[in-house]
């Protein structure tokens, strides 16, 4: 079962906005535009001036709000949290959200703040995430209590946690650019009153997510994690994103967050050990959380590619065995099969290339993938969908068609797209991610995001893990 | 295991040193079951020469001395003695060079010689995340390539075997160009052992085991240093 006072921050029946306003450009007006945007539980908007604000009627204190709060949103200035968070502990809040800055991040003074505000949420037991932080999401049942431009559509499985509220924010990018579905997102910042174990343990029980990204400069409580991240990472992928592996870096993140970053040594041996998929940067992160979200696991490391250019087919090559994976020559039965639907002066070894003959592309990705496929030679199918390629709607649906119909078949074996093209074509690259094909951009991101899944598919084998349904 | 270990430890941290003499240290591997070399801790040079001769020559001497962390540079570690005369120059030279410098002694070790792949088991502590214990090829693949491996201590068996595949100089474990093979097993169990030393006394700071030796019958410590925080 999961942990009930985390679940109160992302399943509240009742919100309170402490610091909701009706003035647009303040941030509690944001605030109050976003939970009141989705969110189908009770909002009781707090502000001293009273009245109404967004249609809904504003408690002049969080003494006066008519029911049980279940979570309470901070967005007043830092000197008057801690007494906002003694209300709340008098009204036995359950989880409270302090997005305002100003606290251990900023200087000792701050730092008294947080510990004032800490002393009196330990006295019921109350979750506080943040202080400085961006806010959460639950997009399954339409709470944004955060300051993003949007929210990202519900029916998600990919959950979030995030010390950096940017990458809070980007997820709605990703949402709207890459047509990927999110579950649960925090952005806890100075993380004062939650662990990143607690959340990882929590994500881990939460039926509604499949897949875990961490986007953190550093972690606290390193044993509880590490432990926690064992268990949990042989049931649901964990991929991470560290921040603050250089001393330079390490220096930003110390006085960006308040958070000492560990030397990376320790990190990257627990990653190892744990069997996180570590990713160097924020985007790799994604593309691995997106190709472990809509694709089976790859059973192995044998990559087989379909091009229409012999050279971005190379370049490919080198950067998926440069990066652990095998692009094995296929056996001379499979070639012979190639053989006879390309061109004489195309290649069927592997790459495997098509070259430019454009009127054909429609049906040749689809019977080439189903080639590759049955041939058994290969773990992963990378079509790379190239310049004109991407610009044929035709295309990307026979392909992402070929695809589904051939998993249907019960085949575990994993297509991603290597997508080489111009702004011009994106909605076709949407054509394939709404029918859940992942598309990398370029070779060395594909290489990156195939390699990070095949390495875990490689863990979870190695510990004995049945990946049989997965 | 544990409790041979604390008794040797916290008698060192009775007496108020940081520093685990190499004996002190090897007893405390021993009790968590990592042998090293074969060795005689000898007051004069008679007994050199007995402990030499019984253990077989050529042997290697090193000067046991709490003052003498780090031997090489003190030159107090000798190679290839290999009869009476050299056991005994070689005992007057250490104990005279320990007295000019006004060290105190507590013995000159005569071990055997040691034969195989070198390699190195080491300790880190982390403020987030503990003990975490390192393996790594020895001699000048850990000076110079820095090829060696960490995990979180204590680590399985599976996890030594990750830590072995991602050095550089694994194929040195296959019997390169003739070179005897290492019992993987023997040096795996080392580095769970020493994970779970490590796990066990938080008051450990610093240890290195350099050089280990391992050869097909299993693997030795030759050297080892623990410093007490």
């Amino acid at each position: 079962m999961v942990d009930p006072k985390i679940d109160a921050i992302f399943n509240p029946k009742t919100v309170a906005l402490v610091g909701a306003s009706g003035e647009k450009g303040k941030m509690g007006y944001v605030f109050a535009r976003n939970l009141a945007t989705g969110f189908k539980g009770q909002i009781f908007m707090v502000n001293p001036k009273g009245g109404e604000i967004l249609g809904h009627p504003a408690y002049k204190s969080i003494l006066d709000c008519p029911d049980d709060i279940d979570l309470a949103v901070i967005v007043i200035p830092s000197h008057a949290v801690p007494a906002a968070i003694k209300d709340l502990v008098a009204r036995h809040c359950k989880a409270a959200v302090v997005i305002t800055a100003g606290f251990s991040e900023a200087g000792p003074e701050g730092k008294k703040l947080e510990e004032e505000i800490m002393v009196e949420a330990r006295k019921i037991g109350m979750k506080v995430v943040g202080p400085n932080c961006f806010g959460v999401y639950n997009c399954n049942i339409g709470l944004n209590a955060s300051m993003g431009i949007g929210a990202p559509e519900g029916g998600g499985d990919i959950s979030f946690l995030t010390q950096s509220g940017a990458y809070g924010m980007a997820i709605f990018t990703f949402a709207m650019d890459h047509c990927m579905k999110f579950a649960k997102i925090m952005a806890h910042g100075n993380k004062a009153g939650i662990d990143d174990y607690e959340v990882v343990r929590y994500f881990g029980e939460d039926a509604d997510t499949k897949v875990i990204c961490l986007f953190l400069e550093s972690i606290n409580k390193g044993r509880e994690f590490f432990e926690e991240a064992k268990k949990v990472a042989l049931i649901k992928p964990i991929i991470a994103t560290k921040t603050g592996r250089t001393e330079g870096a390490a220096r930003a993140a110390a006085s960006h967050t308040a958070a000492i970053a560990g030397t990376f040594t320790a990190y990257d041996a627990m990653f190892k050990q744990t069997g996180i998929i570590f990713a160097r940067n924020g985007m790799d992160m994604v593309n691995i959380a997106k190709g472990i979200d809509w694709q089976p696991l790859p059973r192995g490391k044998r990559v087989g590619i379909i091009t229409n250019s012999g050279g971005t087919g190379v370049e490919l090559t080198d950067l998926c065995e440069e990066n652990g994976l095998v692009v094995p020559e296929l056996s001379k039965e499979t070639q012979a099969k190639i053989a006879v639907l390309i061109p004489s002066f195309a290649s069927p070894r592997n790459p495997v290339d098509m070259t430019t003959i454009w009127p054909r592309f429609e049906e040749l990705y689809p019977k080439l993938t189903r080639i590759l496929y049955e041939s058994g030679e290969v773990d992963i199918v990378l079509a790379l969908v190239l310049q004109r390629a991407a610009y044929m709607p035709e295309v990307c649906n026979a392909l992402a068609d070929t695809v589904n119909a051939l998993l249907s078949e019960g085949k575990k074996i994993p297509t991603y797209v290597c997508w080489v093209s111009t702004r011009g074509a994106i909605e076709n690259m949407d054509i394939l991610q709404k029918k859940r094909v992942p598309c990398f951009d370029w070779p060395e991101r594909t290489a990156k995001a195939v390699a990070g899944i095949a390495d875990y598919a490689d863990f979870l084998k190695s510990r004995g893990v049945d990946i049989s349904k997965r | 295991m544990r409790q041979e270990a604390m008794h040797i430890l916290d008698g060192i941290a009775v007496e108020g040193r940081k520093f685990v003499t190499e004996p002190e240290a090897k007893r405390v591997l021993k009790a968590y079951g990592v042998e090293s070399s074969k060795e005689t801790l000898c007051h004069t040079a008679e007994e050199a020469v007995r402990a030499a001769v019984s253990i077989g020559y050529p042997v290697v001497m090193k000067l046991v001395s709490p003052q003498v962390v780090h031997k090489t540079e003190f030159n107090a570690v000798r190679l290839n003695i290999r009869n009476e005369a050299e056991v005994k120059t070689t005992y007057s030279d250490m104990i005279e060079r320990a007295r000019n410098s006004r060290f105190q002694v507590t013995g000159v070790l005569v071990a055997e010689t040691l034969t195989g792949t070198e390699f190195i088991i080491g300790s880190l502590r982390d403020k987030q995340f503990g003990p975490l214990v390192m393996l790594g090829m020895g001699g000048i693949f850990v000076e110079i390539y820095k090829d060696v491996s960490y995990r979180l201590a204590p680590v399985e068996p599976i996890e030594v075997k990750d830590m072995i595949a991602e050095l550089k100089g694994k194929r040195m474990l296959e019997g390169f160009r003739g070179k005897e093979k290492v019992n993987i097993d023997a040096l795996i169990q080392a580095v769970v052992s020493v994970s779970q030393l490590l796990a066990d006394f938080p008051n450990i700071a610093e240890m290195d085991l350099n050089p280990i030796f391992g050869n097909s019958r299993g693997v030795k410590v030759a050297d080892a240093r623990i410093m007490l925080g």
